[in-house]
């Protein structure tokens, strides 16, 4: 997919120099060097590959970040007007591409995002079985609403992506609604999910937390449901609000551990209620995705 | 020389001018409706915008199995490559150009600047729609009849 939206020469560097297995980011700044994230490190992308030096990086200019974003919109930017206001578009295959600019406003609303400055291409992996480790904490004897805890980057929504897979495959009970707000989970791309998470996994993207769980509790029936990024206050009742229904849900957040979880203003009535029973902290070291601690409800550590 | 042979030659030099006629007559026929066309296809799209928001290479291929002027081969063409629009032979080279210049920047702006730009091509495209419409109506007659009686005449000089 990458070379739909990328030009010639980048993706002729990435075939020929690169091991996609390992890239999963690539970052372009107008009239500034391209960086890559490969294998959990950054470099500068240059002719020969990689570099740890800026002189060797390729440099990018306005219209190439241009092309990006119109390629990436199949030439009809005014189709993803709504996903660049909220920062990001999604092409098929679960690449993200977040975007920095230049925000229009009108009325206290944002209208439109021009003058790129900035572009992460972040490319999606399928990593099967990443998961078995909390899979047992989680999903044994009935499913324990889990918060996934890390910083950007540590493999939260792989995790989810082959939570969701696992579970579903245990038994045709577990029937998983996936929340895929940001369509990076399943990638689904015109109904079909390009990703695999699952067999008896429902899936409802481009679509807010709060109208999701509400839709999709009424009318899919789940027992699990699997939502990414929990952000917003209106995230937290949303997850609330399934909870009461009791169904489970596992989700992720963005902060460094447990401790800076407290201090997050809105999950401070989730922790004090007990919404979630089980809290994962992940980490990129030694490598993206590894399991650095496993909480329960009082954050007393959950030994395997 | 025979009657029937001259009234042969006169019935001949006359269909001669009539397709003359009508050659000029249709090239001008051939702009109108590319240009009426056209100028339905940018009120699609702005209906895409505004709507339906389904992106203009579906919007172009819905349009093409409707077409019936020569816009269906620069759709054809834009959907297999969207940033190299050739120049269109059967138009003069400023008007190919407005045609080339409008499918290149197509689907390339924000949403505002998209609308504010369609809606100047759309008034450049009414323009030229009205000048070929007018020139249709007062030159296509004309040119039949034009080439009917240098036919005509034609013949009459041979026999």
């Amino acid at each position: 997919m990458l070379n739909k939206i990328l030009p010639h020469k980048i993706v002729n560097i990435i075939e020929q120099k690169l091991n996609y297995e390992k890239l999963y980011e690539l970052r372009f700044r107008t009239n500034r060097k391209a960086t890559v994230n490969y294998d959990g490190k950054f470099y500068y992308l240059s002719e020969k590959g990689l570099s740890n030096s800026l002189f060797d990086g390729i440099e990018v200019d306005k219209q190439f970040l241009n092309d990006i974003i119109v390629k990436a919109s199949d030439y009809s930017l005014y189709t993803v007007n709504r996903n660049i206001c909220n920062g990001f578009i999604t092409i098929s295959g679960g690449i993200r591409i977040g975007i920095a600019g230049e925000y229009v406003w009108e009325s206290g609303e944002i209208k439109t995002v021009k003058n790129f400055d900035g572009l992460t291409v972040r490319i999606p992996h399928e990593v099967k079985g990443c998961s078995g480790k909390i899979l047992k904490t989680i999903a044994d004897n009935g499913i324990h609403s889990s918060l996934i805890i890390s910083p950007p980057g540590c493999g939260k929504t792989t995790m989810l992506r082959d939570l969701s897979r696992q579970i579903s495959a245990r038994s045709p009970n577990n029937n998983i609604l996936l929340i895929d707000e940001r369509c990076e989970i399943a990638a689904s791309s015109n109904g079909i999910p390009q990703l695999d998470v699952g067999n008896n996994t429902d899936i409802i993207s481009n679509c807010t937390k709060e109208a999701a769980i509400l839709r999709g509790i009424r009318s899919m029936n789940p027992r699990v449901v699997i939502t990414d990024e929990l952000a917003t206050k209106e995230d937290i009742e949303a997850v609330y609000s399934a909870v009461c229904c009791g169904v489970g849900v596992i989700a992720s957040v963005h902060a460094a551990d447990q401790y800076d979880l407290m201090n997050k203003v809105f999950f401070d009535h989730a922790i004090k209620h007990r919404l979630f029973t089980r809290y994962i902290v992940l980490s990129d070291k030694p490598t993206m995705g590894t399991v650095s601690g496993i909480y329960d409800e009082n954050f007393s550590e959950v030994y395997l | 020389m025979k009657l029937t042979t001259k009234l042969l030659l006169i019935a001949l030099s006359c269909a001669a001018g009539l397709l003359v006629g009508a050659f000029f007559s249709n090239a001008l026929k051939r702009k109108r409706d590319f240009f009426s066309e056209l100028l339905a296809f940018i009120d699609s799209v702005a209906s895409d915008i505004t709507f339906r928001q389904e992106g203009i290479r579906s919007v172009a291929s819905n349009f093409k199995s409707t077409c019936k002027s020569k816009l269906k081969n620069v759709l054809d063409e834009y959907e297999q490559a969207p940033d190299s629009i050739p120049l269109l032979s059967f138009l003069p080279k400023n008007e190919s150009k407005v045609v080339a210049d409008f499918f290149c920047g197509i689907g390339k702006s924000d949403l505002i600047t998209e609308k504010a730009e369609l809606s100047n091509v759309r008034s450049t495209v009414e323009e030229l729609n009205t000048k070929y419409k007018e020139k249709c109506s007062t030159r296509c007659a004309m040119f039949l009849k034009l080439g009917l009686l240098a036919g005509l005449a034609l013949g009459i000089l041979i026999i």
